[in-house]
C-alpha cells in the first residue's frame, strides 16, 4: 500500500497552497503530517481524497490516480477531513450503513466502529443533537467502518476534550497493529511523537522533511535534562561530572543540566547523579526532538 | 452497474432524509390544504356539476404549475449547496463514488419526493372531476403529463442553481426569486417587445393549462396582438404544445449537462 504525490501542485490565483510536492508514503505505519496553519497540510489531504482538483501533478493511491481512477484509488481508504457535517436526521448506525453501502464494502462492522470510538450507546440517536466532540468521534468511526488499509486523518483530535483526545490516540495506536497506513495531520507535536512512526513536515506548500521519528530523535536529540530529586541538589558537585557543561538551579531540589551531546552521556549522567546520592524522582530531556526539528525547520511562523 | 447501484443508494438515503426532516410531510400537508381549499371554494361558490368537465378539471390544473415550483424549491434548492454549507460533503465526497452518481442519486430522490406530492394533488383532481362528471377528460391526463415534464425540467434547473452556490439558503432564495419574479418579468417584457419568450421555462409551462383551451387540444392562438392604446401593442404568446414540451426538455438537458459538469469540478475548499 502506498500514497504518492508527483509534482502535486495546488494554486489559487498567484498563491501556491501546495507546490511541486513529491513524496511517497509506503507501508503499514503511521505518518505524522506537520506544519503551521496554512502550510498546505489539509490541501494535500484534500487532493488525495478528491475534494480538490490539482492545478498540476498527480495524487496516486496504490497506483491509481485519484482524479482519473477515483473508485479504484479510494476503494480501500478511510478518510476524516476537517470536522465533517452529517445528515442531521440520520442516526450513527444509518450514517455508517450508508457509507458501507456507498463504498460497496466487503468488510463493514458498524458495531465495532462505534464501540472503538465510544459511541455505541448513541447508535440510534439522531446525529443533529450531538456535540462537536461526539460528531468527531462519529467521523472517526466513519473512517474506520469499512476497515480500510489506508486511513487519511486530518487533525483527528480536533474539538475533543483531553480525555477524548487520549482515547482517540489509543484508537489510532490500536489501528496501527492491524497493518495499515495512517497519514495523520496534526498541530500537536507530542501527539505525533506518541502515535506516529514517521513525520513529514511541510510549510508554504513545500515539503521540508520526511524522516522516521527514530532518526529525528538521533538528529535532534536534546542535550539538556531537567532533574528533580527528593533531597537537596548540590550543583557544584554536578559540575564536576565529566561532560557536564553547565548546571542551572531551578529550586533546591530541581536543576537543569546541559551536557555534551550524546545518548550515552545522558545515561551516564543519570547513573552518576544517583551514585552521588541524589535521590532522582524525575529525569527528563528538555524539549522533544520533534519540537526542535519543527522549530529549526519552520521556526515560530504561521502562514495565516 | 456499480454506478447505478450507488445511485440507488444515494436516492434511498436522500429520500429517507426528506422524510426524517419532515420536508415531504410539510409539503404534503400544504398540498392537502390547497386541495381542501379548491374543493370547498368551488363547491361552496359554484356548482361543479353544471360546469363542463374540462372547466372542472382545469380548476385543479391551474395550481399544479405553482405546486411544481414549490416542489422544486423544497427538494432541489439546497440539495447540492447544502453539501458545502453543512460540510456533509466532507462525509460524502471522499469516497469511491463518482460525483455524477451523487448528483443524480440526489436528483432522483428529489424527483421521487416531488412526484409523490404532485401525484397526491393531481389524483385528487381526478377524483374530484370524476365525482361530478363520472369521466376524466383526456386533456387532464395531458396536463398531468406536462406537469411531470415541468417537474423534471424545473428540478434539473434548480439543481443547476444549487451547484452555483455554497449556501443552501442563498441558492433557495435566488431560485425562488427567479421563478416567481424574473421569469414572469421576462414573459411580460417579451409581450411588450413582441418577442416570443421561447427561452423562458415558465412560458413553456403554460401548456399545463393551455391544453384545456379550445374545442380540441391545441385549439388556441399561438400569438395575439392586442392594441393597448397610444400606439402601444402587446403580443400575447402561447406556446404550442410540442413547443412547450421541447422548451422544458431543452431546459432539462442543458441544466443536466452543465450542473453535472460543475459538480464534477466543484471543490470542497
Amino acid at each position: 500500500m502506498y500514497m504518492e504525490a508527483v509534482n502535486l501542485t495546488k494554486k489559487y490565483g498567484n498563491f501556491y497552497a501546495l507546490r511541486d510536492l513529491n513524496v511517497k508514503f509506503e507501508g503499514a505505519k503511521c505518518i505524522g503530517y506537520l506544519g503551521p496553519n496554512g502550510a498546505g497540510k489539509t490541501t494535500t489531504l484534500k487532493l488525495f481524497t478528491n475534494l480538490l482538483n490539482p492545478t498540476s501533478g498527480e495524487a496516486i493511491i496504490n497506483g491509481y490516480n485519484v482524479k482519473k481512477e477515483l473508485k479504484k484509488a479510494l476503494k480501500d481508504v478511510g478518510t476524516l477531513i476537517e470536522t465533517p457535517g452529517f445528515y442531521s436526521y440520520l442516526t450513527p448506525v444509518e450514517l455508517l450503513n450508508m457509507l458501507c453501502e456507498i463504498r460497496m464494502a466487503n468488510k463493514c462492522d458498524v458495531k465495532n466502529a462505534l464501540e472503538e470510538v465510544g459511541m455505541y450507546e448513541w447508535k440510534d440517536k439522531k446525529v443533529g443533537k450531538f456535540s462537536k466532540g461526539m460528531k468527531q468521534r462519529i467521523a472517526i468511526a466513519a473512517a474506520l467502518v469499512t476497515n480500510p488499509e489506508i486511513l487519511i486523518l486530518d487533525e483527528p483530535t480536533t474539538g475533543m476534550d483531553p480525555r477524548g483526545m487520549a482515547e482517540i490516540r489509543q484508537v489510532i495506536k490500536n489501528l496501527k497493529k492491524d497493518k495499515r497506513m495512517i497519514l495523520m495531520s496534526s498541530h500537536l507535536l507530542p501527539e505525533v511523537t506518541e502515535v506516529c512512526d514517521e513525520v513529514a513536515m511541510i510549510n508554504r506548500g513545500k515539503l521540508l522533511l520526511y524522516e522516521s521519528i527514530d532518526k529525528l530523535n538521533e538528529k535532534f536529540r536534546g542535550n539538556s535534562v531537567t532533574v528533580s530529586a527528593i533531597n537537596e541538589i548540590d550543583e557544584n558537585k554536578i559540575m564536576e561530572i565529566e561532560g557536564v557543561k553547565s548546571v542551572e538551579k531551578l529550586s533546591d531540589r530541581k536543576v537543569r543540566i546541559d551536557f555534551e551531546d550524546g545518548a550515552e552521556m545522558q545515561y551516564r549522567l543519570l547513573s552518576e547523579l544517583i551514585a552521588m546520592g541524589i535521590k532522582v524522582v524525575d529525569y527528563r530531556a528538555s524539549g522533544m526532538a520533534l519540537e526542535k526539528a519543527y522549530l529549526q525547520m519552520i521556526g515560530g511562523e504561521t502562514n495565516e | 452497474m456499480s454506478d447505478l447501484k450507488q445511485m440507488w443508494i444515494m436516492t434511498k438515503y436522500q429520500f429517507k432524509n426528506y422524510m426524517r426532516a419532515k420536508r415531504l410531510y410539510i409539503l404534503l400537508l400544504i398540498t392537502s390544504l390547497v386541495i381542501a381549499l379548491i374543493v370547498s371554494v368551488n363547491v361552496y361558490f359554484g356548482n361543479p356539476s353544471d360546469e363542463t368537465v374540462k372547466k372542472t378539471a382545469s380548476n385543479f390544473a391551474n395550481f399544479s404549475e405553482i405546486l411544481v415550483v414549490l416542489t422544486a424549491l423544497f427538494f432541489g434548492g439546497d440539495a447540492i449547496a447544502g453539501e458545502y454549507q453543512n460540510k456533509t460533503g466532507y462525509f460524502l465526497l471522499p469516497n469511491p463514488i463518482r460525483r455524477y452518481v451523487i448528483y443524480w442519486g440526489k436528483y432522483f430522490a428529489s424527483l421521487l419526493a416531488g412526484a409523490v406530492v404532485l401525484l397526491l394533488y393531481l389524483i385528487s383532481g381526478m377524483l374530484y372531476t370524476f365525482y361530478f362528471h363520472s369521466t376524466i377528460p383526456p386533456e387532464y391526463l395531458y396536463s398531468m403529463l406536462y406537469s411531470f415534464v415541468f417537474l423534471v425540467s424545473l428540478l434539473a434547473f434548480t439543481y443547476l442553481f444549487s451547484t452555483f452556490f455554497k449556501n443552501g439558503a442563498v441558492a433557495l432564495t435566488i431560485v425562488a426569486i427567479l421563478y416567481f419574479f424574473v421569469f414572469n418579468i421576462i414573459d411580460g417584457v417579451s409581450q411588450i417587445a413582441s418577442v416570443e419568450p421561447w427561452f423562458s421555462i415558465t412560458y413553456a409551462a403554460g401548456i399545463i393549462t393551455l391544453v384545456f383551451q379550445g374545442s380540441y387540444m391545441g385549439d388556441y392562438l399561438h400569438s395575439q396582438v392586442i392594441h393597448a392604446g397610444k400606439g402601444l401593442t402587446i403580443t400575447v404568446y402561447n406556446p404550442y404544445l410540442w413547443e412547450g414540451v421541447a422548451i422544458m426538455l431543452g431546459y432539462f438537458i442543458i441544466s443536466a449537462i452543465i450542473g453535472t459538469l460543475i459538480f464534477q469540478r466543484k471543490e470542497m475548499k
